[in-house]
C-alpha cells in the first residue's frame, strides 16, 4: 500500500466515521464532512464542465475555428450570457429566453421519447403476454395465461386506483363508485407491494453500500 | 333731551334721529324695528317712488357741480329757444341734468377733455369744438342726453321743435334716427347703441313721415309717442304696455295740433282722433293691430301673473287714494282716451281676440284692464314703479308732458332737492329692503341690544345676525348607545372568546423521554447492525448459499448477451450513478465486466451523463478491473461527461461524432484505437448501462434505445432501481439486466469465480434478516401498546 493510498484510506474512514456520527445527532463533524463533499463535488464538477464543455465546445471552437463554427456558436455564447443572468436577482429576467429553451426542449424530447420508449412498449407488452401462438407447449401456455393475468391485473387495478372521479353522497362526503372502489382497492395491493419492493431495493443498496464501507475498513487495516 | 350716540362714528344725535347727521349711519340695529321711510315693506306694498334728482345731496362734489352747471346751460339755451321760436310752451329747462355739469370740463382745459369721452361731454348739450364737424356722433350724443335726463328733456324737445329747427344742428341733433337717414352710421360704442336701440323701439310710428313733409308741431309732438322704455332690459309684455300707454297719452296732444286731413293713413289709429270716425267694417289693418294691443292689454288681468294683479288695484286704489299722484295724470289725456275708448269699444272685437278677453269679464273681482275711467285712475307710474325699473329710466311722458306744460313748476329735484332727508334711498333700493314678513320679530329685546358686534371684521356693526339664532327646529333623533345582541350573538361571542382563550394557552410538549427513547433506540439498531453485518463480513462465514440461477431470468439473458458480443468489438459502457452508491455498483458491474473483459476483449468506449460518472469510471477500471490492463487509448477511451441531459443523450444516439468530438483529454475521439469505425450509435456491439437511478436507465432506454438497432443493451442496476427496470427487460427493451448483489452473485456463479458478491453475500443476508427481523419487531412494538389501550377502554367502559 503506497502513501497515497494510505492517505486517502485514513481520510476515507475519517469521512465516513463523521458521517456515522449523524447517528447520533446532527454535529459539526457530520457538518463539516458535508461541506467538504459539497465542496469538492461542486468543484469538480465546474472543472469538468469547463474542461469538457465549455472549452472544447464553446470557447475553443470560438478562438480556432472557421467562421461558420463561430457562426454556429453565436447563439450558443448568446445563451450561455444569459444564463449567467439568473445569479442576479436584478438581471434574472435575462435568463428567461434561454430557460425558456431548455425547459421546451427537454419537455419536448421527454414527452416525445416517453410515448415512444415506455408507453406504446409498455402497453404492447401487457397484450402480448396473452398472445397464444408465442407458447410452446399447454404448461408454458397456462403460465403467460397466469402470468399475464396477473399483470394485466395489476395494471389496470393500478390505473384504476388513480381514478379519483367520485360523487357526493348525502352525508357529504365523496365516494367513488363501488366496482371502481373494488378494483381501487386490489390495486392499492398492488402498490403497496410495489412501494414494499422498492422499499427493499433501496435497503438493499444502503446495505452493499455499508458492507462494502466494512469491507474498505477490513482492507485499510488488514483485518481480512 | 334724550340723544343717541352713533355706534360708527360716536356722533350724539337726537333720540329720535334714525339715521347719523354726520355719517349718515343707521342708529339703531336693522335687526330691531324700523320706522318711518325705512319701515319695512308690507307683502304687497309698493316701494315710494324717488326721484334720481333727490340723491343729489349725497352725489359727489364734483357731480353736483357738473349738473348744476348743466342746469344753467339749460336754462340758457332754454330762453334763447324761447326767445327765437314762436312757441310759448316752456321749454323744459327746470328738468334736472345729471350729467350737465360735465360741460364746463368739457370747455375747460384740453387735457379734461381728451380724458372725458366726447359722448359724455356731448351730453352736456355743448358739443366739443373738435367733434362739431362728426355729424354721426351729435344725433347720438343728443339721444344719450336725452335718456340720461330721463326723457324729461323730450317735452323741450318736443315743446320747442321749431326754435330747434330753426337753430341749425339742434335739428339734426334733437332729431330721432328716423329722421336723419342721411346721416352716417354713426360709431359704435355701448351707450349709443343701446340707445339706438331704444330709440327704435320707442318710435316706431313716426318713421314713415317725412321730415319735410311732418310740422314743426308734428314733429315734436311725434317723439312724444316714442317713450323711452328700456327695452333691453324689460320684457315684451311691458313694452307693449309701455307702447299701448304711450298712444294713448300722445292721442290728445297729436289731435289737437295736428289736423286730420294731414294725416298719412300710414300713420298709426293711436296718432289720429279722426281714426275713431271710422266705419267698423273699415277698420283698417292698424287698426285692428291697436284692438288687438288694447285686447292684450285687457288681457293681464288673466295673464298677469299674479304679483301683477296684485298690484294692479294697489295702483289704481293709490292712485285714488293720493291726490298728488292723480295729479301727475293729464286730465286731456284722460279725455281723449275715452274718446278713443269710445271708438275701439265701437269696433267689432274678433272671435281670436276675444278669446284672449278675461273669461267673465263681468264677474266681480275681476277687474279688467281696461275699464270706464281706468285709464283715469290707473298711475302708469306706479306700475313702472312695481316693475321695479330705474327711476332715471322710469319718466313716463305723461310726466314729461305735464312738467313741460307747466313751466312754472320748478323742477321736483330742484323743490325737493335741499329737503330730502339724508340718506334718502331710491325706489329700487327700498324695494331691497327686508319685507316685514321676513325679519324675525321674535328676538328677544335682550338679543338685539346684544347685537353690536365686538371684533372681527364687522365689529362695530349692529344687526350682525348672531349664531345663536338659529336653531333646529326639532331635536335630533336619539339613538341609543346599548348594544343590541341576540342570544345567538352572545353565545358566538362566548365561542370566540374560548377560541382566543385557547390560544394563549400553551400547548404541553411531548416528553423528552420519548425523543430519548427513540435516539437509544436508533444507537441500539445501528450498534446491533454495525456488530452483526461487520462480524460476519470479517469472519468470513459461510452461512448462506449463493443464490440459485434461475433460466432466462434478466441476469441469465444479460450474461448470454455476452457471448453474443463479438470478440474485440466495441462497447459501450456508461457510467451513470452516483459516488454514494459507487460501492454497490462497483460490486454488481465488476463480475459482469470482468466476464466481459476476459471472454470478449472488447474495446471500451466509457461516457458518462453525469460529472463524476467519469472518474468513477477511471476509479471502476483501475480497481476491480485492474486485472484486465485496460489501457485508455488504447483498449479503452473516455468521452467524458455528457452534458444535455435526456436531450443529450438524445443527440447522441442520433450523432455520437457529432456530439462528443474530444475525449475526456480533449484529444479527437473518433480517431482512437477503441472507437474505429464507430459512426452511428448502432455500430457498438453492445450498450451497458451502469445506474443507480431508474430514471436514468428509463432515458436512456426511452431515446437511445430506438437508435441501437441490433446491439444490445444490458443494464446493471442497483438494487434500489432494479425493481423499477424490470418491466423494460419483460417488454425486450433491454436484453438483459444485473440487478444488484443478488444477480451479481447469479454471474459471479457464472464465472467461476469469487467475487466481492460471494464475500458480502452473508453479510448482506444478515443485514437483509436483521431488517426484517427489526421492522416485525418494531410492528409488535407498536401493537402491544395499542392492545393494551384497547383493553383499558374496556375495562373503563
Amino acid at each position: 500500500m503506497s502513501l497515497l493510498d494510505l492517505i486517502t484510506g485514513i481520510a476515507a474512514f475519517l469521512f465516513t466515521l463523521f458521517i456515522f456520527s449523524y447517528l447520533i445527532g446532527d454535529n459539526p463533524l457530520f457538518r463539516l464532512a458535508v461541506y467538504i463533499f459539497v465542496g469538492v463535488s461542486a468543484g469538480y464538477v465546474a472543472a469538468v464542465a469547463f474542461r469538457q464543455v465549455l472549452w472544447p465546445d464553446l470557447l475553443f471552437p470560438l478562438l480556432t475555428g472557421s467562421v461558420a463554427q463561430k457562426a454556429l456558436l453565436v447563439m450558443p455564447l448568446i445563451l450561455s450570457a444569459l444564463l449567467l443572468t439568473k445569479v442576479s436577482p436584478r438581471l434574472t429576467s435575462l435568463g428567461m429566453p434561454a430557460m425558456a429553451l431548455l425547459v421546451g426542449v427537454s419537455a419536448a424530447v421527454a414527452v416525445g421519447g416517453a410515448v415512444t420508449g415506455t408507453l406504446l412498449p409498455q402497453a404492447g407488452a401487457t397484450i402480448n403476454l396473452f398472445d397464444t401462438h408465442a407458447a410452446a407447449s399447454v404448461p408454458q401456455l397456462a403460465q403467460m395465461m397466469f402470468n399475464g393475468a396477473w399483470i394485466l391485473a395489476g395494471v389496470t387495478t393500478t390505473l384504476v386506483y388513480f381514478h379519483f372521479g367520485a360523487r357526493t353522497t348525502r352525508d357529504g362526503s365523496a365516494r367513488r363508485f363501488g366496482f371502481i372502489e373494488f378494483l381501487a382497492f386490489i390495486g392499492s395491493i398492488f402498490l403497496a407491494i410495489t412501494l414494499g419492493v422498492l422499499f427493499a431495493g433501496v435497503y438493499s443498496a444502503a446495505l452493499t453500500a455499508l458492507i462494502d464501507r466494512f469491507h474498505f475498513f477490513g482492507t485499510l487495516f488488514g483485518l481480512h | 333731551m334724550d340723544t343717541i350716540k352713533c355706534p360708527v362714528c360716536g356722533e350724539v344725535n337726537p333720540a329720535d334721529a334714525e339715521f347719523c347727521r354726520n355719517c349718515l349711519s343707521r342708529l339703531e340695529p336693522l335687526a330691531g324695528a324700523v320706522k318711518g321711510e325705512d319701515a319695512p315693506l308690507q307683502p304687497g306694498q309698493l316701494p315710494t317712488k324717488r326721484v334720481t334728482a333727490d340723491l343729489e345731496p349725497i352725489l359727489p362734489q364734483w357731480l353736483r357741480e357738473a349738473r348744476e352747471t348743466a342746469r344753467q346751460s339749460a336754462s340758457e339755451e332754454a330762453a334763447d329757444s324761447s326767445s327765437n321760436a314762436n312757441n310759448d310752451k316752456p321749454v323744459a329747462s327746470s328738468k334736472p341734468d345729471l350729467l350737465a355739469g360735465l360741460a364746463s370740463q368739457g370747455k375747460g382745459e384740453d387735457h379734461e377733455a381728451e380724458e372725458i369721452p366726447d359722448w359724455l361731454v356731448s351730453l352736456t348739450g355743448d358739443v366739443p369744438v373738435q367733434k362739431k364737424k362728426d355729424e354721426p356722433y351729435a344725433g347720438d350724443a343728443q339721444r344719450a342726453r336725452w335718456v340720461e335726463l330721463g326723457g324729461q328733456e323730450e317735452g323741450t324737445s318736443s315743446n320747442t321743435a321749431d326754435a330747434q329747427a330753426s337753430s341749425g344742428t339742434s335739428v339734426e341733433n334733437t332729431a330721432p334716427a328716423w329722421m336723419a337717414p342721411q346721416e352716417p352710421a354713426p360709431e359704435k360704442d355701448e351707450l349709443a347703441d343701446w340707445l339706438s336701440r331704444a330709440n327704435q323701439f320707442s318710435a316706431p310710428a313716426p318713421a314713415p313721415l317725412p321730415p319735410s313733409d311732418q310740422p314743426a308741431e308734428s314733429a315734436a309732438s311725434t317723439p312724444s309717442t316714442s317713450t323711452p322704455s328700456p327695452a333691453s332690459e324689460t320684457p315684451d309684455w311691458l313694452n307693449n304696455l309701455r307702447s299701448l300707454r304711450s298712444s294713448f297719452e300722445t292721442v290728445p296732444s297729436s289731435s289737437e295740433e295736428q289736423p286730420a286731413l294731414s294725416q298719412p293713413d300710414e300713420l298709426p289709429a293711436s296718432a289720429s282722433p279722426q281714426s275713431a270716425m271710422v266705419e267698423p267694417a273699415e277698420i283698417p289693418d292698424w287698426l285692428k293691430a291697436f284692438d288687438q294691443g288694447s285686447s292684450a292689454t285687457s288681457t293681464y288681468s288673466s295673464d298677469m301673473p299674479d304679483w301683477l294683479k296684485s298690484i294692479a288695484p294697489q295702483s289704481e286704489a293709490s292712485s285714488k287714494a293720493e291726490p298728488p299722484q292723480t295729479e301727475v295724470s293729464p286730465a286731456p289725456v284722460s279725455s281723449e282716451t275715452d274718446e278713443l275708448k269710445s271708438s275701439v269699444e265701437s269696433t267689432k272685437t274678433p272671435d281670436w281676440l276675444s278669446s284672449y278677453g278675461p273669461a267673465n269679464p263681468q264677474t266681480p273681482g275681476s277687474t279688467p284692464a281696461f275699464v270706464d275711467g281706468s285709464l283715469e285712475n290707473v298711475n302708469v307710474e306706479d306700475l313702472n314703479a312695481s316693475l321695479q325699473a330705474p327711476d332715471w329710466l322710469s319718466g313716463s311722458p305723461s310726466e314729461t308732458t305735464d312738467q313741460a306744460s307747466d313751466e312754472a313748476k320748478p323742477p321736483a329735484a330742484a323743490q325737493t332737492g335741499e329737503d330730502i332727508a339724508p340718506a334718502a334711498l331710491p325706489s329700487w333700493v327700498q324695494a331691497m329692503r327686508p319685507v316685514e314678513s321676513a325679519l324675525p320679530s321674535s328676538i328677544p329685546q335682550s338679543s338685539r341690544d346684544s347685537l353690536l358686534e365686538a371684533g372681527g371684521p364687522l365689529a362695530g356693526l349692529h344687526g350682525v345676525l348672531p349664531v345663536g339664532m338659529f336653531r333646529p327646529t326639532s331635536k335630533p333623533k336619539t339613538y341609543s348607545m346599548k348594544l343590541n345582541a341576540t342570544s345567538d350573538h352572545q353565545t358566538q361571542a362566548a365561542l370566540l372568546e374560548q377560541v382566543l382563550a385557547a390560544e394563549t394557552v400553551p400547548i404541553p410538549m411531548k416528553a423528552p423521554s420519548v425523543i430519548m427513547s427513540q435516539r437509544v433506540l436508533r444507537w441500539v439498531i445501528a450498534v446491533v447492525m454495525f456488530l452483526v453485518v461487520g462480524g460476519i463480513l470479517f469472519s468470513g462465514t459461510e452461512i448462506f448459499g449463493l443464490p440459485a440461477r434461475i433460466p432466462n431470468d434478466q441476469t441469465e439473458m444479460a450474461i448470454s448477451t455476452i457471448e453474443k458480443i463479438p470478440v474485440g468489438a466495441p462497447v459501450l459502457v456508461v457510467f451513470d450513478y452516483e459516488p454514494s452508491l459507487s460501492g454497490e455498483m462497483q460490486t454488481v458491474a465488476e463480475p459482469y465486466l470482468n466476464r466481459l473483459l476476459l471472454l470478449k476483449h472488447p474495446r471500451l468506449t466509457i461516457l458518462s451523463s453525469s460529472p463524476t460518472g467519469s472518474a468513477l469510471a477511471e476509479s471502476f477500471i483501475a480497481g476491480p478491473l485492474a486485472e484486465r490492463s485496460y489501457k485508455s487509448g488504447k483498449q479503452y477511451i473516455d468521452l467524458g461527461y455528457l452534458p444535455g441531459g435526456l436531450a443529450g443523450i438524445y443527440d447522441f444516439a442520433r450523432n455520437p461524432n457529432a456530439v462528443m468530438p474530444l475525449d475526456v483529454d480533449g484529444s479527437p475521439a473518433w480517431q482512437a484505437a477503441p472507437v474505429q469505425g464507430i459512426t452511428h450509435f448502432s455500430d457498438f456491439a453492445s450498450v451497458i448501462l451502469l445506474t443507480d437511478s431508474a430514471e436514468t436507465g428509463r432515458v436512456w432506454i426511452e431515446q437511445a434505445g430506438p437508435m441501437r438497432g441490433t446491439s444490445s443493451l444490458v443494464v446493471i442496476s442497483s438494487s434500489q432501481a432494479g425493481p423499477m427496470l424490470m418491466p423494460y427487460f419483460a417488454s425486450g427493451q433491454i436484453n438483459g439486466l444485473v440487478n444488484g448483489l443478488n444477480d451479481a452473485a447469479k454471474v459471479e456463479q457464472a464465472n467461476g469465480q469469487a467475487g466481492l458478491a460471494g464475500r458480502y453475500w452473508d453479510a448482506y443476508s444478515v443485514g437483509l434478516l436483521l431488517a426484517a427481523g427489526l421492522i416485525l419487531l418494531g410492528g409488535l412494538w407498536n401493537i402491544v401498546p395499542g392492545i393494551r389501550t384497547l383493553g383499558m377502554e374496556k375495562d373503563g367502559s
